[in-house]
């Protein structure tokens, strides 16, 4: 509780202190907020404590984390978009809150190019294809002709409209030309509930979570959706090498800042990532998470998240996801 | 290894002076925060998460575990002596408690509340450790339709919560039907009664709904009193540090099968543990001799309740540990805990890890036994919270509410929605609508909408799945024969009604 009451100081404080221009040479002196789109203990949240934590001792002042969940992560963006460009909130991001949200609520509280500066990607987090293990289909190909001539069709579990998981489904269909009937769940664990009691044939699972499961025979994996294979799935193909050249769908963590954060700051916080991120101990936490901790600079993560964009916006919108 | 092998496991573990220790914290601080209106135990988790980092990971999932399970027993505190639900759980205690607490037998209510609360926990953990992996199949056996038939189930039971008028109890249903369609909806994604508010997208949230209703509606009541009316409640107690007789042998049948009750439905993945409270006092009203006594201070509104909201805190552990599936927020911030420590919470976990689940488990057992010792020479302490006068006391319960509904989701907009449901409930109070009905109607609404419509996805439009699994036709036709039995003395008395204006 004293660590609310600390906190909504630190907030106070903030919002006085608006006008202040930010002098970088002295950045940090003060508390600097990581805000988090998401509750406490997802993997968004889980790269955000572990990145704050070494920041903190990178920087020698506290970085804390602030978990503002709500609006598919559309008013943690919103806070750190009208936040002072002072080097004081952050915003530790991923593709739904950032590129997705926005599109599907039809609501542009921000535009992420323009309302944020990118500092560094933190972590990507790949996902992949399980099925109930009496589903015939042994590989990607048998798996999409079975979806092409199965009747009643074949249904997937989505953690939500609009998730990652949901538009690597879209994707997928709109690549192979194929349809499956999506059931849309409440978060991931009552989807995933469905799969392994079967009422529901398959599912996109994020590696970690679904790792027990294929270990144990309850779901058969038939590919991952990054573009290299996972360590902990060695004998998973990728997508790219079950003949889909196209498909890419990871989860990506990264940093930002408010747009016009003076750019010593944001190269002080990139330089200080790339280091973080290439320590063994902190690439063994993130694996444990089933992510590969990388870095990108700013300009290089600006581009990615672009392309990303692109890819996304189109998926979307062939796929008619919207929220009105 | 036979079941007592792995129980001695268990406490070898658990007993441990360190992770006795970390036991100790774990439900003293849960007891703290579970009193502490709105504060929760996800938001402390997720404070206290960085700090078990460096723990072996028994110890800190025994410490995370004591916070929760203390949360549940320190949330009826609140809710008996001013009305104010600290966990979701406690809100049916709210009920008869309160009331009790108004005639002056607060210490009776507090004692019922901890002595349940540990018989259903010590039944809780021998499930787990007897049957959890039998029960997991419970877990995954629920799909869709079965959910929506409980739904239904509960929702006709929700109008027996009431205790005045029928209709009343049915209109504030609805009315929390329709609160409860606020946000987006799950199976399509389409916006409703937002607004185009963003902080509205993930609907209205259930602490601050609650606690505006229940917390904030009792201080703008007693506004209305004069300070002298207070004065009467007496602090009752007569001494005695446990139960009379009557009390005693009133109360142990509704903990038995609040127990049960509980138990049964804390496995649910998905609001199981809510369910719980609300189940077990309208199985108590229903066969009580005489259900108007409910709502004015019976104990069995009491013990039943807290009894299942215990057992369903240990129970829902059940997925948690032998499916790695989170039934709740808590237990999905344990398993980060778990995978930060490089546990992946599954199927294996009871084979890989014998001592990290036996000693969790043991430690549960023990934490429970804790509970009871720290809270009983407590009662007396909250009892004399009655003297501290209004002008005191509730200013301070306003600015808790404040802070701890700010804590669910660091969100301003979260207290807004409190102080108008607290204005609703003081309108409601008025009016002598209820506000229990409701907020079943608010919880179970939008996962019978949800469930229904996904139940005929997956059948492809074919209704019949209602009634050919035969989980869900059984808890039907319980619904059907609630129905029954309620119309039926209500038909007899219109048809004496009619009759006596032919005569």
């Amino acid at each position: 509780m004293l660590r609310h009451l600390i906190r909504a100081c630190a907030v106070a404080t903030l919002a006085v202190a608006v006008a202040a221009p930010a002098v970088a040479q002295s950045w940090p002196d003060k508390t600097v907020r990581l805000v988090v789109p998401y509750p406490p203990g997802g993997n968004v949240d889980g790269a955000a404590r572990i990145i704050a934590a070494k920041l903190q001792d990178a920087f020698g002042k506290p970085f804390v984390v602030e978990n503002k969940p709500g609006a598919g992560g559309m008013i943690a963006g919103e806070t750190v978009a009208r936040a002072a460009p002072d080097g004081y909130t952050l915003f530790v991001a991923a593709n739904g809150p950032l590129l997705f949200s926005p599109i599907i609520f039809g609501r542009t509280p921000y535009v992420w190019s323009k309302d944020f500066e990118t500092i560094s990607s933190i972590s990507f987090t790949p996902m992949v294809l399980q099925v109930y293990p009496s589903v015939p289909a042994k590989t990607v190909a048998d798996f999409i002709a079975l979806a092409k001539t199965s009747d009643p069709k074949l249904i997937m579990a989505s953690p939500g409209a609009g998730t990652t998981n949901h538009l690597a489904s879209e994707l997928l269909q709109k690549l192979a030309g194929a349809k499956w009937t999506t059931v849309h769940y409440k978060g991931n664990a009552p989807a995933t509930t469905d799969v392994l009691a079967g009422r529901v044939q398959f599912n996109f699972d994020q590696v970690s979570v679904a790792l027990p499961y294929v270990k144990d025979g309850k779901t058969r994996a038939l590919a991952v959706t990054s573009a290299t294979r996972v360590p902990q799935l060695p004998d998973v193909p990728t997508f790219q090498e079950a003949g889909f050249a196209d498909f890419e769908a990871t989860t990506f963590t990264g940093l930002f800042a408010p747009a016009k954060t003076p750019a010593a700051v944001v190269n002080a916080l990139a330089d200080a990532l790339a280091k973080i991120l290439a320590e063994p101990e902190v690439v063994e936490r993130f694996a444990t998470m089933g992510s590969e901790a990388r870095a990108m600079k700013p300009e290089a993560f600006h581009a990615y998240v672009a392309k990303l964009d692109a890819r996304w916006t189109q998926v979307i919108k062939d796929a008619n996801i919207k929220a009105e | 290894m036979s079941f007592l092998d792995n129980l001695a496991l268990g406490f070898s573990v658990a007993l441990s002076l360190q992770n006795l220790a970390y036991c100790l914290l774990g439900t003293v601080l849960g007891t703290a925060i579970g009193v502490l209106p709105g504060l929760g135990p996800v938001a402390t988790i997720s404070m206290l998460m960085p700090l078990t980092f460096g723990l072996d990971p028994t110890t800190a999932l025994i410490l995370l575990a004591g916070i929760y399970y203390g949360a549940q027993y320190g949330g009826s505190t609140t809710a008996i002596l001013v009305n104010l639900p600290g966990e979701t759980s406690s809100v049916v205690t709210a009920i008869d408690g309160y009331q009790m607490a108004r005639q002056g037998r607060a210490r009776e209510a507090l004692v019922v509340a901890a002595l349940g609360s540990f018989f259903a926990g010590t039944v809780g953990t021998l499930a787990i450790a007897g049957f959890a992996p039998a029960l997991s199949e419970l877990a995954l056996g629920f799909g869709a339709p079965e959910y929506f038939s409980l739904m239904v189930l509960g929702l006709i039971a929700a109008v027996v919560l009431a205790h005045g008028s029928v209709l009343k109890a049915v209109a504030m249903v609805v009315l929390g039907l329709v609160l409860g369609l606020v946000g987006t909806d799950v199976n399509s994604g389409v916006l409703r009664f937002t607004f185009g508010i963003s902080d509205l997208f993930d609907g209205l949230d259930f602490v601050a709904v609650a606690m505006g209703l229940f917390g904030i509606a009792e201080v703008i009541s007693n506004l209305e009193r004069k300070d002298e009316a207070r004065a009467a409640v007496t602090l009752g107690g007569k001494g005695s540090f446990l139960l009379s007789r009557e009390d005693f042998r009133a109360a142990w049948p509704a903990v038995v099968r609040g127990t049960g009750l509980g138990a049964i439905l804390g496995i649910l993945p998905g609001g199981g543990a809510i369910l719980g409270s609300f189940a077990s006092y309208m199985l108590e009203k229903r066969i009580a001799r005489d259900p108007s006594r409910f709502g004015k201070g019976a104990i069995e509104g009491v013990a039943g309740p807290e009894s299942a909201n215990n057992a369903g805190a240990q129970t829902s552990f059940i997925p948690m540990l032998t499916l790695g599936l989170p039934s709740n927020a808590v237990m999905a911030m344990m398993i980060g805990a778990l995978i930060i420590h490089n546990i992946q919470p599954g199927p294996q976990v009871m084979n890989a890890n014998p001592s990290l689940f036996w000693g969790l488990i043991a430690s549960m057992w023990i934490g429970n036994l804790l509970l009871v010792i720290l809270n009983l020479p407590l009662v007396g302490v909250w009892v004399q919270m009655l003297r501290i006068p209004y002008r005191v006391l509730y200013p301070a319960i306003l600015v808790l509410c404040a802070i701890g509904v700010y804590s669910v989701s660091n969100s301003t907009a979260l207290v807004y929605v409190m102080a108008a449901f607290g204005v609703l409930g003081y309108v409601l109070a008025k009016l002598q609508c209820e506000p229990a009905p409701l907020l079943l109607g608010f919880v179970l609404g939008p996962l019978m909408e949800e469930n229904l419509r996904r139940a005929l996805t997956i059948s492809g439009g074919d209704a019949s799945v209602f009634f050919t699994q035969p989980v869900s036709l059984a808890l039907l036709l319980l619904a059907a024969g609630l129905l029954v039995v309620m119309a039926m003395p209500r038909a007899s008395r219109l048809r004496d009604a009619a009759f006596e204006e032919e005569t």
